[in-house]
């Protein structure tokens, strides 16, 4: 049945006997924007639908207290949008606005309604776009509510509580968080309530765990499904973790506690690093190995301190850690350059 | 929107004659008995169908077959089985009778023959698409901004969720739904403690304690940040354990209920009394006790329908029932006798 009708409109219009592509055409405007230009907001009243003849869209949605917000779709040429609250009578369920330089066709509602009850390929034509898009999110619904096994809100819920509830259930399966621009945050991977591997940002293994644990309450969701292997791709070897989860749960606390502990300004990852001594004299353990690879780093000349985290796989907690110590142990120095004088 | 209907027997009715004829020669009338499948999840989509009379429901099963969803019922004049038809796509849901039912059947070829012709079907399938379409997009939409944590009963069981919730010091609102979509229970939570409870036929601490018990049910559960309950509960219900105490008593509850005998569990069979008059020394099942003592004072009652009538999860209730079984006070029976009908 789809294969009896183009999907793209301009094709369609092509399609069409001569009288009603006239008809059609002589109602529609066309409309040029810049790039970023709102073409309608969310809870406007609806007037009109588009069709895009060249360029680049995206629908956006906001929370009710306007805070998040969600990019729900990228749109391009044939495609067409905001046929949703025409045909309802319902306010706009997102906002639209242009990615790039766009060309729209716009086809106000008072005739598309008469048109639709003269030419039967019309009414066709959005009767199958609408019933694919509706099968579409209809899946993705039915998909959600048996493959998800736990889901919410990071703002409400941080990565340690989440952690303890999974382990809590003793479950196998992947977890994973996403910015509020749906990109992937994070994954993690439990074995029978151990977390075997972790991602987050561009750390793996454990400390990309303690990363989550101290900067948790980002703005984002999580969601978390039962698989008996990772799907995600987890790089081998040092994104393995070996230990035991209610260690791994103490630890992070502490771990949180003491990163709320240091000052802002050094949280903030400010300013540059620099070294005061010829060679490293370290003397703890546990953060010999953090302190051995920025001394590396800053060998020849200070960095920035934001660049030297990047670059190394510690935690923001490790990393500060081993850069306080240097400090009191005046082996480096934290400097904030001076702003030139006008 | 201008004379929109849903029903599709008043769109029939709106259709010139010619057409209406065009609709109806590609009816087929079929009847259906209660609780038979119209199609099956997965199945190729042949045909369109109309209710004209009767009750179907359409219901989802998981990819392994072991968990059900009920997404809606559908009675005169309603539609069903449009989007894989119109998609060409797989059967998305099963559809069964609830009742004796009629319906219409428009095979997919014809379906789209009148598409091709009658306009007015063209634009009535629009706004219907489009109308479910905005409410599922909208749905989705507040389940993204508005649901704080949600999930699977049977994977993350209530004190889990409590635990979670009580942690973060949340305030909102906790449902859980049954797999019929049905809601069982609601607890409100006041910066992370539990303040209201409500599930099955029980209110207040008890209405946890089932909860507890009983939490490896199959469902779902959402949970939505908000500073006051939305719906009413009364004073006296008011729960007065603090969070650490309600967990710690819960899970000893839990392991409680998974002691008892099987037999027990189940709540089959009757209890009567054996004793003269009630001898309790617990002080925390005193009232309990005595209200159980009371309703069988004339006759053994079913286990299970004393439960019911009294505002007692199954834990406490059936440690009380043990406790008078086990000194001797009450004995259990086995279930009543078919009742025998009265000669005519």
């Amino acid at each position: 049945m789809t294969h009896a009708l183009p999907s793209d409109f301009f094709i369609l219009l092509k399609s069409l006997n001569e009288t009603s592509r006239k008809e059609i055409e002589s109602v529609c405007t066309k409309v040029s924007l810049e790039p970023g230009k709102l073409v309608y907001e969310q809870g406007t009243a609806a007037d009109s639908i588009y069709f895009i003849m060249s360029g680049l869209l995206e629908a956006v949605t906001f929370s009710a207290d306007g805070k998040q917000s969600r990019v729900v779709a990228v749109m391009a040429k044939g495609e067409f949008f905001g046929d949703l609250a025409i045909f309802t009578d319902q306010p706009r369920l997102a906002a639209v606005r242009t990615c790039e330089t766009t060309e729209l066709l716009r086809l106000d509602k008072e005739p598309l309604l008469r048109l639709l009850k003269k030419i039967p390929e019309l009414g066709l034509f959005f009767s199958l776009s609408l019933a694919k898009r509706l099968y579409h999110t209809s899946t993705e619904a039915h998909h959600k509510v048996y493959a998800i096994d736990l889901s919410g809100n990071l703002q409400r819920f941080d990565l340690l509580t989440i952690v303890q509830a999974i382990t809590g259930m003793g479950h196998t399966g992947e977890l994973n968080l996403n910015n509020s621009a749906n990109q992937l945050l994070g994954s993690f991977f439990f074995r029978k309530g151990k977390v075997e591997r972790a991602r987050f940002g561009h750390l793996t293994g454990l400390e990309a765990i303690w990363q989550g644990f101290i900067e948790s309450a980002s703005e984002g969701t999580f969601s978390f499904k039962s698989v008996s292997e990772p799907t995600a791709a987890f790089p081998e070897g040092d994104s393995k973790i070996d230990l035991e989860s209610t260690s791994l749960l103490l630890e992070g606390v502490g771990k949180r506690d003491t990163y709320q502990g240091m000052p802002e300004t050094l949280r903030m990852m400010e300013g540059r690093l620099a070294r005061m001594t010829e060679s490293l004299d370290w003397k703890t353990d546990e953060t010999r190995a953090a302190a051995t690879d920025i001394w590396k780093i800053i060998t020849t000349e200070p960095k920035p301190i934001i660049d030297v985290w990047r670059k190394l796989n510690y935690s923001a907690i490790s990393f500060l850690e081993a850069v306080m110590e240097m400090g009191m142990t005046e082996q480096a120095e934290l400097f904030i350059d001076e702003k030139p004088e006008d | 929107m201008e004379n929109f209907e849903c029903n599709f027997f008043t769109l029939l009715e709106l259709l010139d004659p010619t057409s209406r004829l065009e609709v109806e020669a590609a009816c087929t009338k079929l009847s259906f008995p209660p609780n038979q499948p119209v199609y099956e999840q997965g199945t190729p989509a042949n045909a369109v169908y109309i209710v004209s009379s009767g009750l179907v429901e359409a219901v989802t099963q998981s990819p392994d077959k072991k968990q059900t969803r009920s997404i809606g019922f559908m009675g005169r004049g309603d539609f069903f089985g449009d989007l894989g038809v119109l998609t060409g796509n797989a059967r998305l849901a099963g559809v069964r009778t609830c009742e004796p039912t009629k319906l219409l059947q428009i095979e997919k070829l014809a379906f789209q023959r009148l598409l091709e012709k009658v306009p007015k079907m063209g634009a009535y399938f629009s706004r219907n698409l489009a109308r479910r379409l905005y409410k599922t997009s909208a749905e989705a939409q507040t389940s993204i901004y508005s649901l704080d944590l949600g999930g699977n009963l049977q994977h993350f069981d209530l004190l889990t969720i409590f635990q979670a919730i009580t942690s973060m010091g949340r305030s909102g609102e906790l449902h859980l739904h049954n797999s019929a979509n049905e809601l069982i229970g609601s607890f409100f939570f006041r910066k992370g403690r539990a303040e209201h409870a409500r599930f099955v036929h029980l209110v207040g601490v008890e209405a946890i304690w089932q909860g507890f018990v009983q939490s490896a049910t199959e469902g779902t559960f959402t949970f939505r940040v908000m500073e006051e309950p939305s719906v009413p509960f009364t004073e006296e219900n008011r729960i007065g354990l603090e969070s650490t105490d309600l967990l710690m008593q819960g899970v000893t509850r839990r392991d409680d209920y998974q002691a008892l005998p099987e037999t027990l569990r189940e709540m089959k069979g009757r209890i009567g009394r054996v004793a003269e008059s009630l001898q309790w020394t617990t002080p925390e099942t005193q009232s309990l006790a005595e209200r159980i003592w009371e309703l069988i004072a004339k006759r053994p009652q079913p286990i299970d329908s004393l439960w019911r009538r009294l505002n007692y999860s199954s834990i406490s209730f059936l440690e009380a029932v043990n406790q008078l079984v086990q000194t001797g006070q009450a004995e259990l029976l086995a279930a009543a006798p078919a009742e025998q009908k009265p000669p005519p």
